[in-house]
């Protein structure tokens, strides 16, 4: 080979290393995908410790420490990419999961059906689906998204794996990215670092805006299950100001330090001194840091005082008003209205999307409006889920206005879980009104400063779940 | 000759070729890094365009919010008609630079000031609530104090990030700003702390009556398309066909 051919291939490989290195995100959310490893590349925030509750759990035995984490994070789905004309200039676009998660539960239903002719399908597809588009988002709906794969256009996804929560295998859109995050308040789920719960009830890993509960199980199991993700439209503004005149020639600097000089006074008298005086200067100013906006409001309650609940107000709000807050149990005809509360603004984050227990009584459904008619399974493990809804009041809020939240909760299984706990780590732009929280349980309600200048609000329910039971909590917020 | 352009070469070279439209078309692209607040008005929301012409299909709300007792007026027919408001919604795109004025009394003295408003991006808010949600340019009376002491106030609007906006509460009717250097890029500052939006410049020179007059391009309304009035009654917002094709000079 000429050295002249060999200095173009050279050059040739070096332009576009460096062009794939502009685009190193794409690339190793790829790499991540296909090992089936998430992509967790994010700081770490300190989660608030100190919830060492000394609980009983009546019936249950104390949780073993060794099976206290979650299951392994599963890969179920490679991303393949979709046809050349659906790409991006730069990004793959992996063909959603949902589609094959929606042939899984066929051929799951099917089998168990032909199997034994008395046993009743444990998913209802058709209840099992939420349909939505976000409205700003450039993609169809499609409504045969359920029978056949997609062809719609959907929005592109990300290919970055679900962090496993709750030790259930999750399917998901796979990483769905809000494309206008931040005109967006959320609240709910489990992001960035996963929430692990320890023997001692400490929580690790909360960040901020995470909803979730925990609970355990009779065989010792000490399980994390993440809300959902509620979002509401709530885009703040602020200025950054230059004025720029004759004035500005003139540079302002602040006095940092003072130089340490010692000067020791004048001695009295020929002969010696017999005293002498040393003026020590200030060498440095302290800290003149700014307020770094961190304001803690304590609401004058403490985790030693913790309230206890007892009731819950018997009417429902209109936004709330569904069987699934009411009973527990999801119905096709309320799908709109659960999706206008539970979305409140037509979109969803990261790394939850629509979900359907397979496994339990019921279908467990989430909305996932940025891409309509995607399907997302969760395939328990275990033998017990927690499933953790949550709505919000309003699609949009400005700031001042309040926002009532609802969690429902319910045990899915056929056995009792205990010491059921549920979490909730505000978002710093979400004031919480006190006084607000309600529980249709009994259970004690404990508030903590979080690290983003709102609180913690923690319910811990007293007894334990029966099967197929579950819970409403209610409190609400203010838009900072 | 014919031998040293070889197959090999020839691909190679396509590939090279490739390769740099590549690069520059990414950076294309991304044109808010070429953004600066220093450069000529209307020539930031031009830049943003060209990256992104799609935007110019969008017709933004923004609400222009001045001190009370001040009057805000908007270029209709060539000339100023005043609102009789100091809060004021109107329609924009991005492309374009506005300019209004800005009647008020600042230090017992009626001044005038000449506003510009250039948008740098555009809101994506829930299907129905796009005039819920406008943007908001606040001009308060230390803004109208500086401008009418000889200074040159450059606001850049910012949607802050969730992720790292602080926790405060904001009176009604009042924006948080930040004041920087003059030294420094209000453009970059913004970025740093979120998604910029808007530029408003004010400033104290106050148009000839030549050039308020003229009918070519000059400083005040050269590139100074009418405004559209945000009704609430109408959901969306038409723009004026008459509007000029934003262009680089």
């Amino acid at each position: 080979m000429k050295p002249c051919r060999i200095l173009i291939v050279l050059v040739v490989a070096v332009l576009v290393m460096a062009d794939s290195s502009v685009d190193g995100q794409v690339l190793r959310r790829s790499a991540s995908a296909d090992s089936g490893v998430p992509s967790v590349n994010l700081p770490v925030v300190e989660s608030p410790q100190g919830f060492v509750l000394k609980k009983k759990a009546p019936k249950l035995q104390p949780p073993k420490p060794d099976r206290n984490t979650r299951a392994p994070a599963k890969t179920i789905h490679r991303p393949r990419y979709a046809p050349r004309h659906d790409r991006g200039r730069f990004s793959p676009i992996p063909k959603s999961p949902a589609t094959e998660a929606t042939t899984a539960i066929f051929k799951a239903t099917d089998r168990e059906l032909k199997s034994n002719k008395n046993a009743k399908p444990t998913v209802f597809v058709q209840d099992a689906v939420i349909l939505g588009a976000e409205p700003m988002v450039d993609h169809h709906t499609c409504d045969s998204c359920l029978q056949s794969p997609c062809a719609c256009n959907a929005a592109p996804w990300t290919d970055s794996v679900v962090p496993q929560a709750m030790g259930v295998e999750v399917l998901v859109p796979a990483g769905k990215q809000l494309r206008f995050r931040d005109e967006y308040l959320c609240d709910g789920g489990d992001r960035k670092k996963p929430v692990t719960v320890d023997e001692r009830f400490n929580i690790n890993g909360a960040d901020t805006e995470d909803t979730f509960g925990h609970y355990d199980t009779l065989d010792g199991k000490r399980i994390v299950s993440p809300s959902n993700r509620v979002c509401v439209y709530a885009p703040r503004f602020a200025a950054v100001r230059k004025i720029e005149g004759v004035f500005n020639a003139r540079l302002n600097q602040r006095v940092t330090a003072f130089h340490d000089e010692q000067v020791l006074n004048v001695s009295r008298g020929k002969d010696f001194s017999s005293s002498t005086k040393q003026h020590v200067n200030t060498n440095q100013f302290g800290g003149s840091n700014r307020a770094s906006g961190l304001e803690t409001k304590t609401r004058g309650i403490t985790s030693d005082q913790a309230v206890t609940l007892i009731g819950v107000r018997n009417s429902f709000s209109p936004y709330e008003n569904l069987d699934l807050v009411k009973l527990g149990r999801h119905s096709s005809g309320e799908t709109a209205r659960l999706q206008l509360g539970m979305q409140s603004a037509n979109v969803w984050q990261d790394n939850l999307g629509l979900k359907v227990n397979v496994k339990g009584a019921q279908p467990v459904i989430v909305n996932d409006l940025s891409s309509a008619q995607q399907l997302v399974v969760i395939d328990s493990d275990f033998d017990t889920t927690l499933r953790v809804t949550k709505l919000a009041s309003r699609i949009a809020a400005e700031s001042g206005e309040e926002i009532e939240f609802t969690i429902r909760f319910d045990n899915l299984s056929s056995k009792p879980v205990g010491n059921v706990t549920i979490v909730d780590n505000l978002t710093g732009r979400l004031q919480y009104v006190p006084g607000s929280a309600e529980c249709s349980l009994k259970a004690s309600f404990i508030e903590k400063p979080n690290a983003k200048g709102s609180l913690v609000l923690k319910w811990d329910i007293e007894a334990p779940v029966k099967p197929h039971k579950g819970g409403i909590i209610r409190f609400k917020c203010v838009v900072k | 000759m014919i031998r040293r352009f070889s197959g090999t070469n020839i691909a190679a070279a396509l590939l090279l070729i490739a390769v740099l439209v590549c690069c520059e078309t990414s950076q294309a692209q991304n044109t808010r890094e070429f953004v600066r607040d220093n450069m000529v008005p209307g020539r930031a929301s031009q830049i943003r365009l060209f990256g992104n012409p799609r935007l110019a299909q969008r017709l933004q709300p923004v609400r222009i919010s001045s001190p009370q007792g001040s009057e805000l007026s908007i270029v209709s027919n060539g000339s100023f008609i005043g609102t009789s408001a100091s809060d004021y919604s109107t329609g924009m795109r991005v492309g374009s630079l506005y300019r209004f004025r800005l009647s008020t009394v600042s230090e017992q003295r009626a001044v005038e000031l000449y506003p510009s408003i250039e948008l740098l991006d555009v809101l994506h808010p829930p299907k129905g609530l796009e005039n819920q949600f406008p943007i908001p340019v606040t001009i308060s009376e230390s803004d109208i104090r500086h401008a009418v002491a000889g200074r040159m106030v450059s606001k850049v609007i910012y949607l802050e990030d969730p992720e790292t906006s602080l926790p405060r509460t904001t009176a009604p009717g009042s924006q948080a700003t930040i004041d920087i250097s003059g030294a420094d890029d209000a453009v970059r500052a913004a970025e740093s702390l979120g998604r910029p939006m808007a530029i408003l410049r004010i400033g104290s020179r106050v148009p000839t009556r030549e050039e308020l007059a003229a009918t070519d391009q000059n400083a005040f309304r050269s590139q100074t398309p009418e405004t559209v009035q945000q009704q609430s009654s109408r959901p969306d917002l038409k723009a004026n066909p008459e509007y000029p094709a934003p262009s680089f000079k």
